[in-house]
């Protein structure tokens, strides 16, 4: 099984409320502010190079 | 990253002949569609590169996150229920670079690209389409699962994510 490739990606329901919640009041997370420290000095030293 | 590699953008000189990960479709979509795909505008390939030779890739396109059965009292500060996205639509690792860590490099590689892309055209979530095995290691770089699709047996398909690029 091949993943489909969708430009537009539908979320429906209990999880398009909590994504709804999560935009409007974004909460801090540990795990996602260290990956994208991580990715921004990523993207930027190649950037440089 | 490991300092021999690079990320680059995917260009016919790229050897990607011999570029395997072990997936069929994902292997076809590098070799026949990808550049293809990116010369019409509709998606961009990087690449982490040793001289010509290919050891991950990552698909990524701009896109739009549906929200469907909200009311506009669930996202009161939200002007659209569409969210603008950056969508990672295709991730492989050669085999042969099992362990190397180039796979979570260009996750990341791709979430600072949404980060760029979103300071300067508006970027609000990465989103990806997981197999059901992966879908954990993605929730430990801090993807939130939001969907996916199931077979007529109930079994899943895939699971969708998303990666919440503020707060």
């Amino acid at each position: 099984m091949t993943l489909p490739i969708d430009l537009i990606i539908k979320v429906k329901g209990r999880h398009a409320r909590e994504l709804a919640k999560q935009l409007s009041n974004p909460k801090h997370d540990r795990r996602r502010a260290k990956t994208s420290s991580e990715a921004r000095k990523i993207f930027s030293k190649n950037n440089q190079e | 990253m490991p300092s021999q590699y690079r990320i680059e953008i995917l260009t016919k000189d790229h050897d990607v002949k011999r570029f395997d990960c072990g997936d069929e479709g994902i292997n076809r979509f590098l070799r026949e569609d990808a550049i293809k795909q990116q010369e019409q505008k509709y998606l961009s390939t990087y690449v982490t590169v040793n001289g010509r030779d290919v050891g991950t890739y990552a698909t990524v396109a701009n896109g739009v996150v549906e929200l469907t059965d909200v009311e506009k009292e669930d996202f009161p500060d939200f002007p659209y229920p569409q969210i603008p996205a950056l969508l990672l639509a295709r991730l492989g690792r050669d085999i042969r670079y099992k362990g190397s860590g180039l796979g979570e490099i260009m996750i990341k590689f791709c979430i600072g690209l949404a980060h760029d892309v979103s300071e300067k055209v508006g970027c609000r979530v990465v989103c990806v389409h997981s197999y059901v095995g992966k879908a954990a290691y993605y929730e430990s770089l801090g993807f939130v699962q939001c969907g996916g699709e199931q077979e007529a047996s109930g079994k899943l398909r895939y699971v969708t994510l998303y990666f919440d690029l503020k707060g």
